[in-house]
């Protein structure tokens, strides 16, 4: 053993100088050195880390991704719920159920800003014809058409702007015959879905008049459920007016050209019952 | 296993660059030498030799040695590691420390050398019981200044190095040298009963 010759320890007192000596002076384990050093070879070589600069990169970008996604959210949301304009209610030619769409809120493939931020939205994409509240319309346009014993009403059933899938349902008279449609099912009650962006549903249904009490009588009953507004338009021909009846007797009755226009318009606060219109023609005639 | 507490010094992150393959000793291995192998061999005995002198048992210096190269390995796959030297030679020093403050509790008798070029048993004895008390005065050191007190006199490293490793300053480095000279005399001197 060589002699040790102190270095750092000069500042020591000497009781603590012999002892760090003592501890200088101890042999080193020559074979546990060896085997420590072995085993710790046996370890796989460390994968050096990322760069600093393209963690922050990676970070700057994630968050850009995130916050144009935020934003795209956020705008959509924040849109506004204005009214539709009023457009044509002139039925398409054809004649069949058509779902029409807004010319502001144009249908559009199915995105991530058209679902919101729900998962119920996925499901509900998904599952189309799953059960859930009927939507409510808000706005319900009726028009019809009388030509001799045929009546042809057109229906329009505005609905509030939405970002899901909702189904609606509208009643049809027992004779209602939807050109395009077979049978409509579930009885008489012609059912829907409306994609996302969709607010309006138009469609035309033609039925013969009734005869009631040997007279032809068409009827339209008013809707029980709540609406923002209802307008309807009946338009028959001046000939076949005369003598005719129409109720409730406060609806605006005026003669454009040769046909003559009844119309009726209500708020949200409306009477019960049914729109009829009996024409002064006999069956027979 | 906790990291070290302080801040890790950083100088150079290519420890490839360190030592100088030897074709021999390569072959010998039979297998290809890796940069791990390299620091391992570099670095290994300094690890053992900071930890064996702490410690003073070979079993518990092998363990340590072991959870030193682990605990290097695993933190240079998160940060890079820019001086490796400094790094595992606080790295070994905090490991041993802890390991002697848990062995205090343990109790364990003195390992005793089986073969000795030491002039006599007589001598033998008393070097290690000074070893011994000085090491069981460790235990009762704050950290900081267990750890400095380790660096300056068992590694016999200077004030710059020291607080270049251990990241305090070099006034910080002098005051807990200071303290802990103070209170390993105060202990070698006076023993606690519970030595005694």
């Amino acid at each position: 053993m060589p002699p040790f010759v102190p270095t750092s320890d000069h500042d020591l007192p000497d009781a603590l100088r012999e002892a760090v000596a003592a501890i200088r002076q101890e042999p080193l384990p020559m074979e546990a050195l060896r085997r420590s050093v072995e085993r710790a070879k046996q370890l796989s070589p460390p994968q050096p880390p990322l760069r600093s600069g393209w963690t922050a990169r990676w970070a700057l970008l994630w968050a850009a991704v995130a916050a144009s996604l935020l934003l795209g959210v956020l705008w959509r949301h924040g849109q506004p719920v204005s009214a539709p304009p009023a457009n044509d209610l002139t039925p398409r030619e054809g004649g069949q159920l058509m779902v029409s769409q807004l010319p502001v809120v144009p249908t559009r493939p199915i995105s991530m800003r058209e679902i919101g931020t729900q998962w119920a939205d996925w499901e509900r994409i998904r599952l189309p014809c799953d059960p859930k509240p009927a939507s409510q319309p808000l706005w319900l346009t009726v028009r019809v058409q009388l030509e001799q014993q045929q009546a042809t009403t057109s229906v329009e059933l505005r609905f509030a702007p939405a970002a899901e899938v909702r189904e609606f349902e509208y009643g049809l008279p027992p004779d209602a015959i939807v050109q395009g449609v077979e049978s409509a099912p579930g009885g008489n009650l012609l059912r829907g879905t409306l994609p996302p962006g969709v607010d309006r549903v138009q469609f035309r249904y033609q039925q013969q008049l009734a005869i009631h009490d040997k007279r032809y009588h068409y009827s339209f009953p008013l809707p029980e459920q709540r609406l923002e507004g209802f307008y309807f338009l009946l338009e028959v021909p001046a000939s076949q007016d005369r003598g005719a009846i129409f109720l409730p007797e406060n609806a605006a009755c005026r003669q454009v050209g040769n046909r003559v226009r009844y119309e009726l318009r209500f708020g949200p606060v409306r009477p019960s019952g049914a729109i009829s219109y009996l024409p002064l023609i006999h069956p027979l005639e | 296993m906790n990291p070290p507490s302080g801040k890790i010094p950083a100088l150079d992150h290519d420890y490839s660059s360190r030592g100088v393959v030897n074709p021999q000793e390569q072959e010998r291995e039979g297998r290809p030498l890796t940069d791990w192998d390299r620091l391992v061999r570099d670095y290994g005995p300094m690890v053992f030799r900071t930890a064996w002198r702490i410690l003073g048992h070979t079993a518990d210096t092998e363990d340590v040695v072991q959870d030193v190269f682990l605990q290097a390995h695993q933190m240079a796959q998160n940060e890079p590691i820019l001086c490796w030297e400094a790094f595992l030679r606080r790295l070994a020093a905090c490991r041993a420390l802890d390991r002697l403050r848990s062995r205090r509790r343990h109790a364990e008798l003195p390992e005793m050398a089986l073969a000795s070029s030491q002039p006599g048993p007589e001598a033998l004895l008393l070097e290690q019981e000074l070893a011994q008390r000085l090491r069981d005065a460790l235990t009762h050191l704050p950290a900081r200044e267990a750890e400095v007190f380790c660096l300056r006199y068992f590694e016999d490293l200077a004030y710059e190095e020291i607080a270049r490793i251990v990241g305090i300053s070099i006034g910080a480095v002098a005051t807990a040298l200071h303290k802990a000279r103070a209170k390993l005399e105060m202990s070698l001197l006076h023993p606690s009963p519970e030595h005694a």
